[in-house]
């Protein structure tokens, strides 16, 4: 049944943005956002799968690759672009992270709005 | 206010999900070769590949030849990124006094961890350089080999200390990540004058034809990709744990 694992990435993405909605501490929102990156990778990676098919690599002596054969690597490539702008952003959160820990001492995002309010 | 603003947030949550869920059953059969991804656009890339660029690697041939412009986007992205982690941690102006006093990452002083290391770092360096030279013919390319090489400087830094690999510092660091995307862009322009075409890599006046002056160009522009990627993840590690020691 296909639709499984369709579903399970629409869990992970869900978990992902339920982390960033409901857990007030700052990490916790970093690392659900990394998650829910992961789940639309994976569903990119599931689109391009194809039963029976190699790596996207011509094997040697293979002059003119068929498409059945392969796995489609158009996913991949946009996939890689994808994982390139999610270490980005975890780089520059974490970095803000420790400006607000090193300003405030907190990363709670309660604690953090009432001494806003002071 | 938060957890109530949760709780509410999470009805229209699970709203999407269902949406998600119910939506997911209409999507083609996982592994199917017939659905529109496999049959459309990429039977071209899967056969035309190996023949037009000379990389057996069909996923390098997109990234750095079909669609080399958004591959230079998103070097321009890392960088930009490396670029923001810097200034907001204040590696530049007044402050910058006391991010260079401050020991950034205590060395772990274990000796069993400082024999594993020196028995790795030598071939992920090798490793490295092997993965982005031979990302034509197996899975590799610039980004992979630029991951590689920064966990082994940042494996270098972890063990011995902030003192003991000199060689990426801010300012350095930057230069070769800039260099890097500079190289990228080279690649790009060089070839207008005689196409007018940017990142028209068959143009370039070398004494080569076809596929294989393509092939070249795409490990020129890997190289420029593998510096920039190795640089600004060490620079993202150098300006998060500067400042450690307080």
């Amino acid at each position: 049944m296909s639709g499984i694992d369709y579903a399970l990435v629409s869990l992970l993405f869900l978990i992902g943005v339920y982390g960033i909605l409901a857990r007030p501490h700052f990490v916790r929102k970093l690392m659900a956002m990394n998650l829910l990156q992961v789940a639309v990778i994976v569903f990119f990676i599931l689109i391009g799968y194809k039963n029976d098919a190699t790596p996207p690599i011509a094997r040697a002596g293979d002059a003119e690759p068929s498409a059945r054969e392969y796995v489609n690597p158009l996913p991949h490539t946009l996939m890689l672009t994808a994982i390139v702008v999610s270490v980005s952003t975890t780089g520059v959160a974490l970095a803000l992270l420790v400006r607000i820990h090193r300003r405030f001492g907190t990363l709670d995002e309660r604690v953090l709005l009432e001494k806003l309010k002071r | 206010m938060g957890s109530r603003l949760a709780r509410l947030g999470l009805l229209p949550l699970l709203g999407a999900g269902a949406i998600l869920f119910y939506a997911g059953r209409d999507l083609p059969e996982v592994g199917d070769p017939e659905q529109p991804a496999a049959t459309h656009v990429s039977p071209r890339y899967i056969e035309e590949a190996q023949r037009e660029t000379g990389a057996a690697n069909m996923v390098t041939a997109v990234l750095a030849d079909y669609r080399a412009y958004d591959t230079l986007g998103e070097t321009v992205v890392i960088l930009t990124a490396g670029l923001a982690c810097l200034l907001v941690l204040g590696a530049f102006g007044a402050s910058r006094e006391d991010a260079d006093q401050h020991f950034a990452v205590h060395r772990i002083g274990s000796d069993v961890v400082d024999v594993t290391a020196r028995l790795l770092i030598p071939f992920l360096f090798l490793f490295s350089s092997y993965v982005v030279v031979h990302g034509h013919y197996s899975p590799g390319g610039g980004f992979q080999g630029g991951a590689i090489l920064a966990g082994a400087v940042i494996l270098v830094r972890l063990v011995r200390g902030r003192g003991e690999s000199p060689l990426i510092d801010s300012r350095r660091g930057l230069i070769l990540a800039s260099l890097g995307v500079l190289l990228f862009f080279a690649m790009g322009f060089w070839s207008i004058p005689f196409s007018g075409a940017f990142l028209d890599y068959g143009a370039l006046p070398f004494p080569l034809e076809g596929a294989h002056l393509r092939e070249i160009a795409t490990l020129g522009v890997e190289i420029g990709v593998f510096f920039a990627v190795t640089a600004v993840l060490v620079l993202i590690f150098e300006s998060l744990t500067t400042g450690a020691g307080e």
